[in-house]
């Protein structure tokens, strides 16, 4: 009887994963088909599929936002931020877990910081900065900017994973004579396993779409990232939404690829990243 | 052990990388912005210094007030919607399954997608004139029920509060997920031995094991929340008449639209004081777990 | 917990004292206009050492996308490129909102592209009041001829205390009615010659489910510049506007402009709109009308591209354009129709005199005769009174538009006329009474308060 109650559950549950599945996948299905309409097509009807199928988008679009150039950058950019990132936070992160000091909770605080204003208000003072640092138009300007204030979350989702590692593992890992910089890479870094992939996707996603800090600091071409490029197609009286898609089909692929590879690690690291004390 | 983990050059070494351009890059330009807070300026000419002038125009600027109540709102559908939502999938899906695999991801799509295609498909389904929504509920006979979702005042700001819920949840998910992976196995197979219950394991082990990370996605749910731009900036650009404002979007409009630095400035540090507040709230109210 | 709290008083603390040091600083104050004044210096000693060099600048414009104005900066910029080897042009281009957002935020931070677009009335009052630009009078007392070819408000909405920063690329007429001729006869209405006729053809067409008038107004200022300007001088005058913005005479209060304000809310309450009116932009609201799902639709002369390239070729033979019928005891002038001087190129005002030179060529040449005729090519209309278009070449809607411009002089367009703070009261405050959050009365004060 307790059996039966229990695959009714699961059917509901999976009806109800089903149909928020749909929605949440239909944006991807709907830019796939819409990226091989033509415009006027788009203008006349939003949802109905291609009549005939515009492969050229992806042709036009490629050269209109200037991927060729546009992606290498992008990838340099968000690899190089994400390395900063996840060094300097990790390390960051794992002091606050474990050690104990004075002024600790005004450093975390310190870090909450960075998420309380909005980007659009930083714009000014950030140009000024980069000046002053004479970073204009290089690309650590952005390197940079995308590490620091992905410190914040890195910090947090870091700090709040480790702090429920048992203070007894690196305890016994002192006892057999290990120094604490190897228990920190040896130990702590692998056993934050799944941590350290959810950070790495949302930096990623945060740094691969991130349009206002590479708008201002950046002017040469041969130096832009996609985003800049995802614009060329918005005109003020017309947009070609065609190539617009196409083209987000295009800088769409590199983030889902990451994240199939990412998500297997968060779930596998259960039993991989499980060292016993 | 208390040497080592109050070891002062570990400590000092470990954390000044870190500081030392999280001052630079954020801390600084932020102190800067406030600065402007205080002057009259255009963003063009001189700057004048005017003292406490702005934060006393914000005090009795209708439209900012209203704003705030906006944010409000979705504070509130974030911390209440997303983060259990959130929760409830990543336990469910929390498993090495081809089907979770497979779920894991298509909830983290809307994440991935850019704003301006999550906008422009949920203004069009969202739509009075030709929506799918409106459509459907004339199909299924509950016409009455359809709505001018996103031009109705009145309503805007829940339907946009659903919109943000169904674009995070991915967000969460897969915060919690990381967080799940912190429970030893043990722990749950010693429970279902006991016979525990799903709700029973989920409330006595599993939420106060991640309480941690539950705390850690509140702070990242109200500051998100209280910045939010972006979604708002595409569906509605803040109308009907400010029906949808928010904070952000005003402060974006005084700063770059109408000319007033200044004064948006003297904003984003109302806002940054006003979030920083909910946060130490929430880290008090939340900083006992009712462990049963 | 307490540390928490004093970790807060702490940032106040300092921010306190940085406020206090701004009141004794003043080298901070003025920081975003001096620190970059190093730089243009460095230039000029540049130049002079090595007068070979090619002179350098860089123009910053929104010209990009599907546009066909997007189109005529190419092609036009690769012929002066061609012309002159001499220069060697940065040229930066992105979005409107984007564009916006860079120049502001650089501006801020003391920088300036040397050559940048800007728009007329209010964005270029307030860059050059706050003496960020170099004006082009001398070059255009040296070019008279090219400076009488100009329509008076191409150089005049460029024109601040009688310093003139640019020239406009084209004009833009903002209050055109596109009309679909065959629904009209289907329905048998005739186009309406006042606002009770107007009032009954919306019904006729509501009744009979076609959206009488297509509106896209999420962006706030459509309803404003495509309707509310030219209805509402049909009732106030133009006069009437410029003693209220000048406080000198009338009142937003006056009853004239609430009886303008009531009749945009009576049009909304009738039905005269689709009803997502404010949940759709300006460019999506076209297919209602592409699709003869519309009867009328009020935009500007920028939707004439557009109409030209992706409009369905049965219908465009059925597009009819007139104006806004005049009003029953209006006090304005039937016979015309709201516009403003398109975008121009200004210059910082840190360019170096040859860059000066080569900027001032650059903006004659984007507006001389082959320009202008290049503006009719891409269906743009022209800022020139003195160019002769070849009608016969031309698309038969062009020649409608053209029609027009030579029949009715044009009024001002709300927004051109006022200040960006007055735009953002009156914008939401459209759409406030539209929706019906605010009663016209309450709006004609705000504005009557912000004015004074």
């Amino acid at each position: 009887m307790k059996l039966n109650k229990k695959s009714i559950l699961r059917a509901i549950l999976f009806a109800i994963l089903c149909i928020v599945g749909f929605t949440t996948l239909y944006p991807l299905i709907w830019m796939a088909y819409t990226s091989l309409k033509s415009n006027p097509e788009i203008i006349m009807s939003t949802f109905a599929l291609p009549k005939t199928l515009h492969f050229e988008n992806y042709v036009n679009a490629w050269k209109t936002a200037n991927m060729g150039v546009y992606f290498s950058n992008s990838i340099f950019v968000c690899v190089a931020s994400i390395i900063l990132t996840i060094m300097v936070g990790s390390l960051a992160a794992f002091i606050l877990a474990k050690f104990r000091f004075k002024g600790k909770k005004f450093v975390y605080s310190l870090f909450i910081v960075g998420m309380l204003i909005p980007m659009q208000a930083v714009l000014v003072p950030l140009f000024i900065q980069m000046r002053t640092l004479k970073l204009l138009d290089s690309p650590f300007s952005l390197i940079l900017s995308y590490t620091a204030f992905g410190l914040t979350i890195t910090i947090f989702i870091l700090e709040s994973f480790i702090k429920s590692f048992p203070d007894s593992i690196i305890e016994a890992g002192i006892m057999d004579g290990g120094e604490i910089r190897h228990i920190f890479l040896k130990m702590i870094l692998p056993m934050s396993r799944p941590a350290l992939a959810t950070v790495i996707i949302l930096n990623f996603l945060n740094n691969w779409k991130e349009f206002s800090f590479a708008l201002i600091f950046i002017s040469t071409d041969r130096k832009k990232t996609l985003p800049l490029g995802l614009y060329n197609f918005i005109g003020a009286y017309s947009s070609n939404y065609a190539e617009l898609m196409a083209a987000m089909m295009i800088v769409s692929v590199p983030i889902i690829v990451l994240y199939l590879i990412l998500q297997e690690q968060i779930i596998n690291g259960m039993t991989a990243g499980a060292v016993k004390g | 052990m208390d040497i080592i983990f109050k070891n002062k050059r570990t400590i000092i070494l470990g954390l000044l990388p870190a500081l030392l351009i999280f001052c630079v890059i954020v801390v600084m330009p932020i102190l800067r912005s406030f600065y402007y807070g205080f002057f009259q300026w255009n963003g063009l000419g001189e700057p004048i210094y005017i003292g406490f002038e702005n934060f006393v125009d914000i005090l009795t600027d209708k439209v900012f007030w209203s704003a705030f109540q906006n944010n409000l709102y979705i504070v509130v559908a974030s911390v209440f919607g997303q983060i259990p939502i959130g929760l409830v999938i990543a336990i469910v899906l929390n498993k090495k399954l081809k089907s979770s695999s497979f779920f894991r991801t298509i909830f983290f799509l809307p994440m991935i997608l850019s704003t301006v295609v999550v906008g422009l498909l949920w203004s069009t389904i969202l739509n009075a004139q030709v929506g799918i929504l409106n459509q459907f509920l004339k199909l299924i006979g509950l016409e009455r029920l359809g709505q001018d979702w996103l031009g109705n005042p009145k309503i805007a700001m829940y339907t946009i509060s659903v919109v943000i819920i169904w674009q995070f949840i991915g967000f969460y998910m897969i915060i919690f997920l990381a967080a799940l992976q912190n429970i030893p196995t043990e722990i749950i197979e010693a429970a279902d031995i006991d016979g525990a219950g799903e709700l029973n394991k989920l409330i006595r082990i599993t939420i106060p094991m991640i309480w941690d990370s539950i705390m850690a996605a509140v702070v990242l749910c109200i500051a998100g929340s209280m910045r939010t731009f972006d979604l708002v900036f595409v569906m509605t650009k803040g109308g009907p008449a400010h029906a949808t404002e928010l904070m952000a979007t005003y402060m974006y409009n005084k700063t770059f639209e109408v000319y007033k630095y200044g004064y948006g400035s003297a904003v984003s540090l109302v806002i940054f004081v006003i979030s920083f507040s909910f946060i130490l709230i929430s880290r008090k109210v939340m900083s006992k777990p009712e462990v049963v | 917990m307490l540390k928490r709290i004093l970790s807060v008083i702490l940032m106040g603390c300092l921010l306190f004292t940085l406020a206090g040091c701004s009141a004794k600083a003043p080298e901070s104050k003025t920081e975003p206009v001096t620190s970059n004044k190093t730089e243009p210096t460095a230039k000029v000693e540049d130049k002079q050492e090595q007068p070979v060099e090619k002179v350098k600048f860089s123009l910053w414009h929104s010209f990009v996308g599907a546009d066909q104005r997007a189109e005529f900066m190419e092609k036009r910029m690769a012929d002066f490129r061609a012309l002159h080897p001499e220069y060697e042009i940065d040229e930066q281009k992105m979005p409107r909102d984007q564009y916006q957002t860079k120049l502001k935020t650089e501006a801020a931070g003391g920088e300036l592209p040397e050559a940048f677009l800007i728009w007329p009335n209010a964005m270029t009052q307030e860059f050059a009041s706050a003496s960020l630009l170099k004006d082009i009078n001398g070059y255009l007392e040296a070019n008279t001829e090219w400076r009488d070819s100009f329509v008076s408000r191409a150089l005049d909405e460029f024109t601040v205390d009688g310093k003139t920063y640019s020239a406009g690329l084209g004009v833009s007429i903002t209050s055109i009615v596109y009309y679909n001729k065959a629904l009209f006869e289907q329905y048998n209405v005739t186009y309406p010659t006042s606002y009770a006729e107007l009032l009954n053809a919306i019904k006729v067409f509501k009744d009979k489910g076609i959206i009488p008038i297509a509106l896209g107004n999420k962006a706030k200022w459509p309803a404003q510049s495509t309707i509310f300007s030219c209805l509402a001088n049909r009732v106030t005058g133009s006069e009437w506007l410029d003693r209220a913005l000048s406080n000198s005479g009338s009142k937003f209060t006056d009853p004239e402009f609430i009886d303008a304000l009531s009749k945009l809310k009576e049009l909304t309450d009738v039905g005269a709109f689709n009803k997502d009116y404010n949940t759709i932009d300006e460019v999506e609201v076209r297919s209602y009308f592409y699709k003869g799902e519309a009867a009328m639709m009020i935009g500007g002369s920028w939707i004439l591209p557009d109409m030209i390239k992706n409009a369905p070729e049965e219908l465009k033979a059925n597009i009819e354009m007139t104006i806004l019928p005049g009003f029953e005891r209006g006090k304005g002038d039937p016979n015309t129709m709201s516009g403003v001087s398109s975008t121009g190129i200004v210059m910082s005002a840190k360019v170096t005199p040859e860059q000066q030179a080569a900027i001032e060529e650059l903006i004659h040449f984007l507006t001389n005769e082959e320009s202008q005729i290049m503006y009719a090519a891409y269906n743009i209309p022209v800022s020139s009174k003195t160019v002769v278009i070849n009608e016969s070449e031309m698309d038969p809607l062009y020649n409608k538009m053209l029609a027009l411009i030579k029949k009715y002089p044009l009024v001002a367009v709300y927004d051109s006329a006022m200040n960006s703070e007055l735009t953002d009261i009156v914008n939401n405050g459209l759409q406030g009474i539209m929706i019906g959050s605010q009663t016209p009365e309450d709006l004609a004060a705000e504005l009557q308060k912000a004015v004074e």
